[in-house]
């Protein structure tokens, strides 16, 4: 599904006021759609977690461009330096919690132990390949995105106000890995992948490789931390009617009763959803949630949260339950 | 090995499988009772296709080894019928159970193959239930059926099955998938399904057709039998019409009609009609036949120039008793016609039997003068040639004889016939006989050919005195010969029409008398009797059978085919009453029947035993009747019971034949209230005394023993044939009321149909209207979106389950060109966002609705346009999918 976000029509009126941030989503997804082809859907999926002050994980074979894509988001935002603070961490089975977080260094001159910040601290992290790494690591990490601090001891440190994590696991190679726990694939709002592009996107994927080192050092910083953070608390204004909330308890609710679902959606889980239905209006200009919102979020913010009983229900269930609640919707009159 | 899902193990045992074997119940009764499977009790059968239905679909449910057990259990069953069928302990025995084994066995294979196809293939049960469909409708038109009841209870389960089947399919699919129901299909297969309906229940007419074509028939005939006995007062001359069936020797139909009157030309027929033992001899072995007298002609018309049936006759002599409605062996007598025949001398009664073959038993046949009627069995053997039989008791007299005409060379009826003429030479005048009786019976029309026969009768009769004498001279004339020494008169069947072309409506009287001498009977009977009653003689004419006694290898028995009907002058002599005379030359035809007499019926084995009454009881398992008997005849003697004193008596009926009128039928058809005779020929009922005299009835009856042994029941025929056409009208009216239905049935599809074209376009009228002016922006942009979908939907784009949003950009508008997308964004704000529309957009809701009809109007000529709203299914989709909400 790829989603035009240009309204060409002559009669369209824009229904939000201009703002320089919004207009700008437009140039970021643009901006990272010219070095990722294809996967438009994914890139604002990824720029509705980091809206809706979440995170991401991408499942993907090797070579999908998972990384390209994280490193192309740090890069079109600019934070204090010229670029956003992008870390990367590679996870390996010996990475130690230490290592992300950082540790207590004693400083000869002061004779005093100082506090020697770890990659966390930065606005973009990509976690690579995380089901790799123990699951100490892995509950360090996902604590510090569930409670954006971190704590040392008696001491606290606050991780960056714009602190977005994407993390990678490759679904293949599952021997030595560890993999991640449903209570703490639930801290991601989004589990996504991003499939093989078409054909005509691959061919030019390979056209553009002679160039594709030098423009991705490029990438314009487009959007600024300010921006992403005004888009936030755009993002809590939007407007959530009555029914859609109706639906989004309906489509919960479901979960739980569908009997190809063994394990339900959480009611953090709806939380989610709104939070995610809210940043996906605010990139679509507008200040309220619709029916396409739902059926465009649903899938990725619910799948990996659901334990299905069969391969079969995987691929159906929900899309039957959204399915319902669209078509409920759809057929909902006006307010009078 | 994978899970067994329990549930729908249960649900389609519960809601396939039992309703399956409850519908085959009833049609494996039937087919067993139609194809009298004897071998095999119906329970066993059902049983054995539950069996194994039940275990196939079981087996096939929980996966295991389903064809290895199926081929195992053919082998053993293939091993068991050989060796029961190979077994030779008892050859019968073993062919009995090998055949009963093999019909279980098919039935059980079938049940297997059905349980297995239920549980694997989707679609098996409605070709199943459309197969028992057309195997019901098969049966229906291959059977007797005998009322619309049993066929309505042979169908209606197994379409109500296929209804109950092409729902519960859908609902049990739709529980195992977690699907929504899906009710096009299912509105779709109902459709199909009742086409299908129809045409079964179509051709299922066009089957019975002939069957219902011939039940039509029946009646219409029965009602114009019945409408004709109306207007013939009462006469039965017309009953004779029933005679006409199945005579198939010569073409015509025997009808008595045909000798009323002066014909062109005469119709016979051949067959056989009745016999009959006329117990009457001249000495021991010289029989002296009587003419069978039907009823007497008195009254002429002489423009037609044939003869009526006077109702108001005044001499009633004739007996007209309907045999068919006297109990069997109880006599029907009525004295006054005796008192009528004004036979004073040289009288004796005469007992005759009649055979009844090809002529209607209700019309009453004998010599005459009859004055009693007895319906008598008819022997076993002879119960496919005769269908009805009675005694006659007839007061003859002893000068009567058909002897007149015929010249045989017997000694002994040539002195009778002297005898006779001395005899009536002797015989008294007619003077001081009643002059209104002389008056009647000597009337000749006014005319001038009446007035030329009255010339040429005395003519004649001059010289002669007697009666008799004139008689004689008039049949000397019919008999002379003319100058060339050929007959003067000669007989035949097709006198002609009248030669003189000159005079349009001749006589054909004066053509006989006058001119071409050529007649048949009833030719010679009407001039003789104007030629006697000009003299003054009374006469009258006959019609009946002439008596021809052609074998005297069986004296006293005579058989009568449909050309020996008969009409001739029968004339009153003082005190020896009524004698024919018939004056028609002789008719070799008639003398030389195309068939030969047959054997005569031996009588019937003495009846000692009679009993009449009202049937209170029926036990048709240990054959047994009550009857509370008001009527008796034991060894000949009749016993009228008191009212108040019936008589309940039980009978053993186990050997016995019940006969409705000529009918055999079954027990179980006779009614309880309904008058019953019961026969008796037991040997041992005839040593019992004939009276009781002082002695109660009651004592009397315990001579006989209880129950008594019955042979021949005999219940009432008329009542039995008004039931029959009950039950016709009854299957006519439920077969008319079908049909009406099938047209109430068809025309509400019909309506409905048209209605449900119809409303497409109402609606999108209503719509539009809506949508192009409403003060409300929010109604007006409701009726827009609504319109667009509908226009959209009809067109065959329906929006489905995709999102208004993803529709109106990726379908619609790339497709059309129009601004649905901002449209429906607008929209969109207004259902779900709080803020104000601005100018801009409502303005886009107001312009709308006429941009987008024009530029999807566009794509499609006027008749595309036309037939997409129309078309039901679309509009059934889009209530059923999108209609919004109220």
């Amino acid at each position: 599904m790829s989603q035009d976000l240009e309204h060409t029509s002559p009669n369209h009126t824009q229904t939000i006021a201009e703002d320089t941030s919004r207009k700008n989503i437009d140039v970021l997804i643009e901006n990272i759609g010219k070095v990722v082809k294809g996967h438009r859907e994914q890139i604002i999926q990824i720029i509705t977690c980091l809206i809706a002050k979440g995170h991401i994980l991408l499942e993907d074979n090797p070579g999908s461009g998972k990384t390209v894509m994280a490193k192309t988001l740090a890069h079109s935002l600019s934070g204090e330096q010229a670029h956003s603070d992008f870390k990367r961490i590679q996870f390996t089975p010996d990475l130690l919690p230490m290592d992300l977080i950082g540790s207590h260094l004693y400083d000869e001159s002061n004779k005093d132990f100082i506090f020697k910040k770890g990659p966390l601290f930065c606005n973009i992290l990509l976690a690579d390949e995380i089901n790799r790494a123990s699951p100490k690591v892995q509950s360090a990490l996902l604590e510090c995105m569930a409670e954006n601090q971190i704590s040392i001891g008696d001491q606290t440190y606050k991780l960056e106000d714009l602190f977005f994590v994407i993390a990678t696991q490759n679904p293949i190679e599952m021997e030595g890995t560890y993999p991640l726990p449903n209570a703490q694939l639930d801290r991601f709002f989004m589990k996504i992948s991003f499939g093989y592009v078409s054909e005509d996107i691959e061919l030019e994927i390979y056209k553009k490789q002679l160039e594709i080192q030098r423009s991705q050092d490029t990438v314009e910083a487009v959007l600024n931390m300010k921006d992403i953070l005004a888009l936030r608390s755009k993002a809590e204004e939007v407007h959530v009617d009555d029914e859609i909330i109706k639906s989004i308890n309906n489509i919960v609710r479901g979960t739980r009763e569908h009997s190809g679902i063994i394990l339900g959606a959480s009611v953090r889980s709806g939380i989610i959803l709104l939070k995610c239905l809210r940043a996906y209006a605010v990139i679509h200009k507008r200040n309220y949630v619709i029916e396409d919102d739902l059926a465009a979020l649903v899938k990725p913010v619910l799948q990996h949260r659901l334990l299905f009983k069969n391969l079969s229900a995987e691929g159906s269930a929900i899309d039957s339950i959204v399915k319902t609640e669209i078509s409920r919707l759809s057929r909902l009159n006006l307010k009078k | 090995m994978k899970k067994i899902d329990y549930k729908e193990l249960t649900l389609g045992l519960l809601f396939l499988i039992l309703p399956t074997i409850l519908i085959m119940y009833p049609l494996l009764d039937f087919l067993s009772e139609y194809y009298s499977l004897l071998f095999v009790n119906k329970h066993v059968l059902i049983g054995v296709f539950s069996a194994g239905i039940i275990t196939a679909y079981l087996l096939h449910k929980t996966k295991i080894r389903f064809l290895i057990i199926f081929g195992l259990l053919l082998l053993i069953i293939n091993i068991l019928y050989n060796s029961i069928s190979a077994s030779s302990f008892n050859e019968f025995d073993a062919y009995y159970v090998a055949n009963r084994f093999k019909i279980n066995t098919s039935i059980f294979v079938f049940g297997w193959f059905s349980g297995f196809a239920i549980s694997r293939w989707r679609y098996y049960l409605i070709v199943f239930s459309i197969l028992l469909t057309t195997l019901s409708v098969i049966l229906i038109s291959d059977m007797e059926m005998s009322n619309v009841n049993e066929m309505i209870w042979l169908v209606a389960p197994t379409v109500l099955y296929l209804f109950y089947v092409l729902f519960v399919k859908e609902l049990l699919k739709t529980i195992q998938k977690q699907e929504k129901t899906n009710y096009v299909l299912v509105v779709g297969r109902i459709l199909l399904f009742s086409l299908i309906a129809l045409f079964l229940f179509w051709s299922t007419i066009q089957l019975l057709d002939s069957k219902i074509d011939h039940i039509q028939n029946e009646i219409t005939q029965g009602q114009s039998d019945e409408s004709d006995e109306e207007d013939s007062d009462g006469e039965n001359e017309d009953k004779d019409k029933d005679s006409k069936d199945d005579d198939s020797s010569s073409g015509a139909k025997f009808n008595l009609d045909d000798y009323l009157g002066l014909r062109d030309r005469l119709n016979v027929s051949e067959e056989l009609l009745f016999c009959a033992n006329i117990d009457n001899f001249i000495n021991p072995t010289t029989p002296n036949p009587q003419y069978i007298t039907l009823y007497h002609l008195n009254q002429y018309n002489p423009t037609l120039e044939q003869f009526e049936v006077d109702p108001d006759s005044i001499v009633r002599d004739l007996f007209l008793p309907n045999p068919t409605k006297i109990p069997q062996y109880f006599t029907q007598v009525n004295d006054s016609v005796l008192v009528y025949d004004k036979m004073e001398r040289a009288t004796k009664e005469v007992k005759s039997t009649i055979y009844i073959a090809g002529l209607s038993p209700e019309v009453f046949v004998a010599p005459s003068t009859a004055y009693a009627c007895q319906p008598i069995s008819i022997e076993e053997e002879f119960k496919k040639d005769y269908k009805f039989a009675y005694n006659v008791f007839s007061e003859v007299s002893e000068l009567n004889s058909a002897y007149f005409v015929y010249n045989t060379q017997d000694e002994s009826i040539i002195n009778y016939q002297e005898n006779r003429y001395r005899t009536l030479r002797r015989a008294k005048s007619y003077e001081g006989e009643n002059e209104r009786f002389m008056d009647y019976y000597t009337e000749v029309p006014e005319g001038e050919l009446y007035n030329k026969i009255g010339h040429l009768a005395d003519s004649l009769t001059k010289g002669d005195n007697t009666t008799i004498d004139k008689i004689l001279s008039i049949r000397n004339y019919f008999l002379s010969k003319d100058e060339k020494g050929d007959p003067l008169y000669v007989y035949t069947l097709t006198p002609g029409k009248p030669t003189d072309p000159n005079i349009p409506n001749a006589s054909m009287l004066d053509e006989f008398m006058f001119n071409t001498h050529r007649g048949y009977c009833t030719y010679f009977a009407t001039s003789s009797l104007f030629m006697l009653r000009s003299l003054g003689i009374p006469t009258r004419v006959a019609v009946g059978f002439m008596t021809v006694d052609r074998s005297h290898k069986t004296p006293g028995w005579y058989w009568f085919y449909g050309d020996q009907g008969h009409a001739w002058t029968q004339v009153y002599i003082p005190e020896y009453g009524w004698l024919d005379f018939d004056m028609t030359v002789s008719n070799t035809d008639a003398e030389q029947s195309p068939q030969p007499d047959g054997t005569p019926p031996t009588p019937p084995t003495k009846e000692t035993y009679v009993g009449k009454g009202v049937i209170t009881e029926v036990d048709t398992l240990s054959k047994t009747m009550q009857v509370r008997v008001d009527k008796m005849i034991i060894n000949d003697n009749g016993i009228a019971l008191d009212s108040t004193n019936l008589l309940d008596m039980s009978f053993d009926v186990n050997q016995a034949k019940v006969f409705a009128g000529e009918q055999p039928i079954a027990l179980k058809n006779v009614k309880l209230g309904d008058t019953a005779v019961m026969v008796s020929f037991d040997y041992k009922l005839g040593r019992i005394r004939k009276k009781y005299n002082s002695e109660t009835i009651e004592n009397y009856m315990k001579l006989f023993p209880d129950p008594i042994t019955i042979m021949e029941v005999h219940v009432p025929k008329i009542e039995e044939e008004k039931l029959d056409d009950a039950t016709k009208e009854e299957e006519n009216s439920a077969m008319k009321t079908i049909t009406d239905w099938s047209i109430y049935v068809l025309a509400a599809i019909l309506l409905i149909l048209l209605v449900l074209m119809l409303l497409p376009i109402c609606y999108y009228l209503w719509l539009s209207k809506k949508a192009k002016n409403h003060s409300s922006i929010t109604k007006l942009s409701e009726a827009n979106y609504k319109n667009a979908h509908f226009i959209l939907n009809q067109m065959g784009i329906p929006r489905d389950h995709q999102t208004p949003m993803v529709y109106a950009r990726d379908v619609v508008d790339p497709k059309f060109g129009t601004h649905f997308e901002a449209f429906v964004k607008t929209y969109q704000k207004l259902k779900y966002s709080e803020d104000q529309l601005t100018n801009a957009e409502v303005d886009l809701i107001k312009e709308f609705h006429s941009d987008f009809n024009q530029k999807v109007f566009s794509k499609y000529s006027k008749s595309q346009r036309f037939f997409n709203f129309i078309k039901p299914n679309k509009w059934i989709h889009y209530m059923l999918n999108l209609n919004l909400k109220k």
